[in-house]
């Protein structure tokens, strides 16, 4: 816009002449500070270490995956008789746990399909040396979360108050320039900055993700991959902002600086610990002593449906000639050399027991299913509380995006869940437990139609939309960070 | 006194003064403070918990059986579960305690290896696990963070504003200022961390939860020494980069990228490093011996006496579990090459240090398992000898196809005694990282003197 007062004229900047001028100034500022060199280069060599050791430590897994698989099949194969057929499901580890871990650290991936018990979540880590659990691993988002939160409030810190104190702010903000060019230029070209310098980090590490030869990434890992990269840039840009609140609340930079790192201390460090820890108090779970007694009172009576048959029909020794009778587990029985007599007996013995093991099982079940699902409440309520800190939702959006939170893991076993129906259901539609193949060796199985187990994974639409709740805290913090820096810098005394 | 020594004394009130004037020192205090406050009250409240969740050896072999008597070979086949006393210290250094197992069973027959299991009594899988903030997360993670914002510009800072030039003009030793230096940002932090450390201890010790015995004591007092050691590594560090760089923004970046890696890359990456030097079998290939050794030692297809075939069942399990045995000492030589490796950073030694200091970590878990298995052949000579007791004609061999079904009383079980390891003994034990942290100090002191005494004022 151009005023011409007494023959001169005179220049006011537009919105977006001083937009582009700060943007410009902001961003060559940026990227010539040693700072932002520096923390490029340490999220780079981080990010390109850890993945490289996380996809070593998934190249094993995948391997250790493959070989269960055969050696489950061969098991399969291999069975003699009906009862002893308990096949073993696999927990297939996401490609994309290298972005994040989550919990599957935390629970068991192999799970025994037995008729006499529904699967149920075990804990505890599948690895070969549990105690090398005292060593956290980092993946790339830990190293987002801690470097780029950092790398965000260290550009912001000084980028009013250290302006203010170089005295250049009072010189930009002279005559009528327009605060919230300058405020929207300083958050643009400090983004733009961030997101570089996250994308190259992101980049190195996908480059060594390629770099594996089995490592497969397809279309729904890319999407997975786009959304976990948005969210990081959002994630980063939260404390960015925040970095901005304090510039803009502080006359000088060392003072920012020292909120800055409180701040970050609070929300990265201490909240979460102390949320996930306080917040188990607010649902308690009665220990699992209690739990157990339940359980075990449903075991006896269940299991003692061996002891009632015996206890009404003798033992198979006093019926007739058998040369030898094998148990294996609790409920698969082979019996070799066996005369019509003995062969009755053990199918009626089966006709009576399986069935009552199957109805134990689903009252076992019914009291697990209660305590899973209020440890499940308790993790919901405990996540709700420290969402509260950006870090963990952050977190918490990336374990969903890459398939390694606890809902992931809760289908799965749902999966093995109705696998175990669907091979009781062939039992009973085959008529098997009224074969003397039940128990009796006598040549191959007939397995035609036995049920595979297929295990669907989340889709990526129904990931995102779950992810939306984290991702949404994150853009609300944005929203009101932002909001709170704009109202702060229109009433700064620049003086 | 000797001048040199007046000019000391009279940088370091001055250095004090500066920094508890400074609002960033308010900032510093508050969160060292409230942080201490935060852990001894979330420690109250876990620490009943644990105690309630706590089942004595002796009520546990109680209810074995509600008669007070039960047959000799059943006591054989059911194994005792031994839970891992609570320890008071916990609050100092929690020492892996989410991961490491809490519950131990003890195979009477003294055949099967002494067996950890995943028992939890407060697990919830669903939520991730953290470091609980104990003593050395506070003091090693996040006080040190808190230390390079206290004197990141102890030396650039002077020199950008012009004050160091003028101070060195006067006829200052360069030593006596580092030092000076030195003992400013000590003591200022110092005094936060004290207070917060106290008023830690008073709100564990008033809550009447958590019983504190002279050795416990001892213990905590043995560790604060330990926190100053470990402290003043990042001070010489702090100093050493400030006096390094020319302006204030630079070192805090350097002391961000020093602190990163020794706080959290290196004690992260022990782990990793020992999976690609020292590899272990797959778990699979164990457990599949071991049914091997099982299956040939319970086939009967060979004619044999009752005796033979408990004899040949026994030593079927001895060699099952002179295997899984072998396994867990390649378990603990890989543990022992990621802590070789995490110890490159400070942050390892001083938690390792702490660690022992207070009985608690891998250190306690490793000495528990050694009396664990005095204990199994305790409990095995016990079979043996209550055999002799209850049976008209003794097999003496453990296996309960042999073993007598005549009723024993319960009272007589030897109950395990779990034996905390000495003060002066966890003290001898923690010579290694001791050693390390003072080499430590040593290297980062000679550094920043080094740096310091190379340093343009201008």
């Amino acid at each position: 816009m151009v005023i011409s007062t007494r023959g001169q004229t005179m220049e006011y900047p537009t919105f977006a002449n001083v937009f582009r001028t700060v943007l410009t100034k902001e961003i060559t500022g940026y990227l010539r500070s040693s700072r932002f060199a520096c923390i490029t280069v340490l999220s780079v060599a981080m990010i390109a270490l850890c993945t490289f050791l996380n996809v070593k430590s998934y190249e094993e897994k995948l391997n250790n995956y493959n070989l269960a698989l055969r050696e489950h099949r061969a098991e399969l194969e291999s069975a003699e008789v009906y009862s002893t057929l308990r096949p073993k499901v696999e927990f297939p580890l996401p490609v994309l746990s290298i972005l994040n871990k989550g919990v599957t650290g935390q629970f068991q991936t192999t799970v025994t399909i037995d008729r006499e018990r529904v699967p149920e979540i075990q804990t505890g880590s599948d690895v070969d040396n549990e105690y090398l659990a005292l060593f956290s691993t980092l993946d790339i988002s830990d190293v987002v979360t801690i470097v780029f939160s950092l790398l965000g409030l260290l550009l912001a810190f000084d980028s009013i108050s250290g302006e203010k104190r170089n005295g250049t702010l009072k010189l930009m903000l002279t005559g009528k320039t327009p605060r919230t060019a300058v405020l929207l230029g300083k958050y643009a070209g400090g983004i733009i900055v961030l997101a570089v310098a996250q994308l190259i980090g992101l980049f190195a590490g996908l480059l060594v993700m390629l770099s594996s030869d089995v490592l497969v990434l397809g279309p729904p890992e890319w999407g997975r991959i786009a959304g976990f990269v948005a969210v990081s840039v959002i994630y980063a840009s939260v404390f960015f902002l925040l970095g901005m609140v304090i510039s803009t609340k502080t006359h000088h930079p060392a003072t920012s600086l020292a909120f800055s790192l409180f701040f970050w201390a609070l929300l990265v460090i201490v909240w979460p610990r102390t949320a996930l820890f306080l917040g188990r108090r607010f649902v308690a779970i009665s220990s699992p002593a209690v739990w157990e007694e339940r359980i075990n009172t449903e075991i006896m009576q269940g299991y003692g449906a061996l002891g009632e048959f015996i206890k009404q029909n003798g033992n198979y020794t006093g019926v007739g000639k058998v040369s030898r009778v094998q148990f294996n587990g609790r409920t698969g029985v082979k019996v070799t050399g066996a005369d019509e007599t003995v062969e009755n007996y053990f199918i009626r013995c089966t006709e009576y027991t399986e069935p009552t093991y199957w109805k134990a099982a689903d009252r076992i079940w019914n009291i697990i299913e209660e305590r899973q699902s209020q440890l499940n409440q308790q993790a919901k309520l405990v996540y709700s509380i420290t969402c509260i800190s950006p870090a963990f939702s952050y977190e918490e959006a990336g374990s969903i995006l890459s398939e390694s939170d606890g809902e992931t893991m809760n289908r799965f076993w749902r999966y093995a869940r109705e696998y175990r129906r669907m091979i009781l259901t062939w039992i009973t539609d085959n008529n098997l437990l009224q074969s003397p193949k039940w128990f009796k060796t006598e040549g191959p199985l007939a397995m035609d139609g036995f049920p595979e187990f297929t295990c669907r994974r989340e889709t990526v639409p129904e990931s995102m939309t779950r992810a939306l709740l984290p991702g949404g805290i994150l853009i609300f913090a944005n929203i009101l960070l932002f909001t709170a820096s704009y109202v702060a810098f229109l009433s700064y005394d620049v003086r | 006194m000797r001048q040199g020594d007046s000019m000391f004394f009279h940088i370091v009130r001055k250095e004090i003064a500066d920094h508890i004037r400074k609002l960033r020192f308010l900032l510093i205090s508050s969160t060292i403070i409230l942080l201490f406050i935060i852990a001894g009250i979330l420690y109250v409240a876990e620490y009943r918990l644990m105690t309630d969740n706590y089942l004595s050896p002796e009520s546990r072999i109680g209810r074995l059986s509600r008669t007070g008597e039960m047959p000799l070979a059943l006591f054989e086949q059911i194994p005792l579960m031994v839970q891992e006393k609570t320890n008071p210290l916990w609050f100092c250094s929690d020492g892996g305690r989410a991961v490491l197992p809490n519950v131990f069973r003890v195979d009477q027959n003294r055949n099967y290896d002494v067996q950890t299991t995943y028992y939890k009594t407060m697990d919830n899988p669903w939520i991730k696990m953290l470091d609980f903030i104990d003593w050395v997360f506070i003091i090693g993670f996040l006080v040190s963070f808190l230390v390079i914002t206290l004197g990141y510009d102890a030396f650039s800072g002077e020199k950008e504003d012009g004050t160091l030039r003028l101070l060195l003009s006067n006829d200052i030793p360069r030593h006596t200022l580092l030092f000076g230096k030195f003992a400013g940002i000590f003591l200022t932090i110092l005094i936060p961390m004290t207070i917060g450390q106290i008023v830690n201890l008073l709100i564990i010790t008033f809550s009447g939860a958590v019983p504190l015995g002279h050795t416990d004591w001892l213990r905590i007092a043995s560790v604060v020494p330990l926190t100053w050691l470990y402290l003043s590594v990042f001070i010489w560090i702090t100093l050493g980069i400030s006096s390094l760089t020319n302006n204030s923004a630079m070192s805090i970046v350097f002391l961000l990228v020093i602190w990163v890696t020794a706080t959290i890359i290196i004690p992260d990456a022990g782990g990793l490093a020992a999976r690609y030097v020292y590899s272990l079998p797959r778990k699979e290939m164990i457990d599949e011996k071991v049914t091997a050794v099982l299956d040939e030692a319970m086939s009967n297809e060979r004619k044999k006496t009752r005796e033979e075939s408990a004899v040949m069942q026994r030593d079927g399990l001895i060699k099952a579990a002179g295997i899984r045995t072998e396994y867990q000492h390649m378990k603990f030589t890989q543990l022992a090459v990621a802590r070789s490796f995490a110890r490159l950073s400070p942050l390892s030694a001083f938690r390792y240090a702490a660690e022992t200091m207070t009985a608690t970590g891998i250190g306690n878990h490793t000495r528990l398992l050694l009396q664990l298995k005095r204990y199994r052949d305790e409990i095995g000579d016990f079979i043996l000898s209550e055999e002799r007791n209850i049976s008209e004609n003794p097999v003496g061999i453990i296996h309960y196809s042999v073993l007598s079904w005549n009723n024993f009383d319960i009272a007589k079980i030897p109950v395990f005694k779990e034996q905390p390891i000495r003060f002066a003994e966890g003290l001898f034990n923690a010579i290694l990282d001791l050693g390390l942290l003072f080499v430590f100090n040593m290297v980062s002191f000679f550094a920043a003197l080094f740096s310091f005494l190379r340093y343009d004022v201008r």
